[in-house]
């Protein structure tokens, strides 16, 4: 019998491996394929700098190009969330939303597409972050910080209060979106679905220097959080007792979530899935090391977005589907059959 | 010098004071049992002792200092802490768990390697090493924690001496893990350690340990050798049940018999 231990560091090294050819073949598949068809030789030809007749080069450049980096970055920054926060609640089923973030930021959106009939067009974008995503920013930020600020007492935060108070807030910001869609009008309510549902259609490279800085910004703190994330795997008092600053790791890990789930929901809406199901994936692969699982699921992310994002563009063309809904549908019985396999294994 | 005192350590949790006015030194080396009936305030004792409670009033000393003074990766580089729940859903190798336990070191893959076999030795879990850890049973899962905490402080790794704190180590155990799990403990203690530990079996407490705290009500009725502490008297009013002890027809330690 081959142990665990062995047959995982043996999956590292092939995961890792199919991982980084599924990253450059789905990369390569986004610029490749989409509404118009273009011969791989002018993608080539467009991706060095050849000037290309009519508007090929364009399609590339300003369209294909930006949207695909940006599935990409928003895929990797969901996953790594994901690991972060099941992580911090010691639960392999625990999702960005869990802590009110989606929800909080769609009721930010949904107000901005209220009122952002007449504010909006005033104002205009903001380097190209429009009204609708920094309304979704804000409105994830105050809900992480409420959920936080509640439960956070004179013992340090309460995991279990976060996720309970996570709960109400989600409440809250449903029946607030409630609201909202009472008001609005059938345009707005049309734009707030769809919304809802997560697009990557408003890519430009504004929004991908965004997320890349903030991936950056995940990736770098990665080495230093996952040995401490390991040690809380086995409970908080424990992760004390081997040195850890809990206290510290907590706030920390709330405060990249926030950023990272608050600028992927203001960048390409809610896109459910990614963040819960990629990191449990990597986790039945190679284990529950955190020091493999998130550079791992950040590459799984990267591609089940990148995978989703074309196929969204490509199924109905010229028309598009919502990504939200694409990545449940390819995820899921992926996600379906691992389960069903490791059980009959163990 | 001791290594670990407490003076006139008093809890209270909401008023209700849980530990009362007790007194503890550990030196280097020394096996301290904490006996007493449910409830007596000796897991509260215990957490204060590993600073996850701070006293209402009296202090904690560890190595000549006080222990909330201690930064918290230099005492976990000397004070280990086995605490009684240990629920892991991860799917954690056996080994990958022993292995936490150098998290607060700098010694490098080869030492640590070689730290956590003989750890999971010392604990008969070698040959778990690459089973999963939600896998095992309670017993196999509570002696890879203690292969785990035992990793921690397995070698001095600076001036500091060690210190082991165990709550129930050997509950959910059989018979025969109980003495080797007892005898690893005090094997450990014999290469310079100091334990503290609560458990419940005062026969066993009485084997393998130097000293014996009795607790009740949150006091400490009684405390010394367990030649001292286990007394037909003394265990009879702790646990208000009759109780005989006769001596051991080998090693001559007491042992308790139930009326």
């Amino acid at each position: 019998m081959i142990g665990v231990a062995r047959q995982r560091r043996r999956y590292m090294r092939h995961c890792a491996l199919a991982l980084t050819l599924a990253l450059g073949a789905s990369f390569v598949g986004a610029l490749l394929f989409g509404s118009v068809r273009l011969p791989p030789g002018d993608v080539l030809r467009a991706l060095v700098g050849i000037e290309l007749p009519g508007y090929r080069g364009e399609i590339i450049a300003a369209i294909r190009l930006p949207r695909a980096l940006l599935a990409a970055c928003v895929g990797a920054i969901l996953a790594i969330c994901g690991a972060f926060l099941q992580g911090l609640f010691r639960n392999p089923l625990a999702d960005p939303s869990l802590i009110g973030v989606t929800a909080g930021a769609s009721v930010g959106a949904s107000v901005m597409i209220v009122l952002g009939a007449s504010v909006g067009t005033a104002l205009g974008g903001l380097g190209g972050i429009s009204l609708v995503s920094l309304g979704a920013f804000v409105g994830g930020l105050i809900t992480v910080w409420l959920v936080y600020r509640v439960a956070t007492g004179v013992n340090g935060t309460s995991v279990a209060t976060m996720l309970l108070m996570g709960i109400a807030v989600s409440a809250l910001s449903a029946s607030a979106t409630g609201l909202l869609e009472y008001f609005a009008d059938n345009e707005m309510l049309r734009r707030m679905s769809l919304w809802r549902m997560g697009g990557l259609d408003g890519a430009s490279y504004p929004r991908v220097w965004l997320a890349g800085c903030l991936l950056v910004v995940l990736l770098l703190a990665v080495p230093a959080l996952g040995r401490a994330l390991n040690t809380l795997l086995l409970g908080e008092s424990q992760a004390r007792h081997l040195g850890i600053d809990v206290e510290r790791l907590k706030t920390r890990l709330i405060v990249l979530v926030a950023a990272g789930v608050g600028t992927a929901v203001a960048l390409s809406g809610s896109i459910a899935f990614v963040g819960l199901v990629v990191p449990h994936m990597i986790r039945l692969w190679v284990g529950p090391d955190h020091r493999r699982l998130l550079p791992l699921s950040a590459l799984g992310g990267a591609v089940l977005l990148l995978l989703a994002d074309t196929f969204a563009r490509t199924a109905l063309a010229p028309a598009e589907l919502p990504v939200g809904l694409v990545t449940a549908l390819l995820g899921a019985p992926f996600f379906i059959h691992l389960l069903r396999r490791r059980r009959d294994v163990s | 010098m001791t290594l670990l005192n407490g003076d006139k350590l008093t809890l209270c949790i909401d008023d209700r004071p849980l530990v009362r006015a007790v007194s503890l030194a550990v030196r280097p080396g020394e096996v301290l049992a904490i006996i007493g009936p449910n409830g007596a305030g000796k897991t509260t004792l215990l957490r204060a002792l590993s600073g996850d409670l701070t006293p209402t009033e009296g202090q904690v000393t560890f190595n000549g200092r006080a222990l909330a003074d201690w930064p918290a990766r230099e005492r976990a580089l000397a004070l280990a802490v086995l605490t009684q729940a240990n629920s892991l859903t991860f799917g954690f190798t056996v080994a990958e768990v022993v292995s936490l336990g150098r998290t607060p070191h700098s010694t490098g893959a080869v030492v640590d390697h070689r730290v956590c076999r003989a750890a999971m030795k010392a604990l008969d879990v070698l040959h778990l090493a690459e089973r999963a850890y939600p896998s095992l049973s309670g017993g196999e899962q509570q002696r890879v924690q203690l292969a785990r905490v035992m990793a921690q402080i397995w070698r001095p790794d600076g001036e500091a001496d060690r210190l082991l704190l165990l709550d129930e180590p050997v509950t959910s155990l059989d018979l025969g893990h109980q003495r080797q799990l007892m005898q690893a403990v005090r094997d450990f203690a014999d290469s310079g350690v100091g334990v503290v530990m609560v458990v419940h079996d005062i026969s066993l407490a009485a084997a393998y340990s130097d000293h014996l705290l009795a607790l009740k009500d949150g006091a400490g009725v009684a405390y010394g050798r367990p030649e001292q502490v286990v007394t037909e008297a003394q265990i009879s009013d702790l646990f208000d049940s009759p109780v005989r002890v006769i001596a051991h027809p080998d090693t001559g330690k007491p042992v308790v018999l139930a009326n």
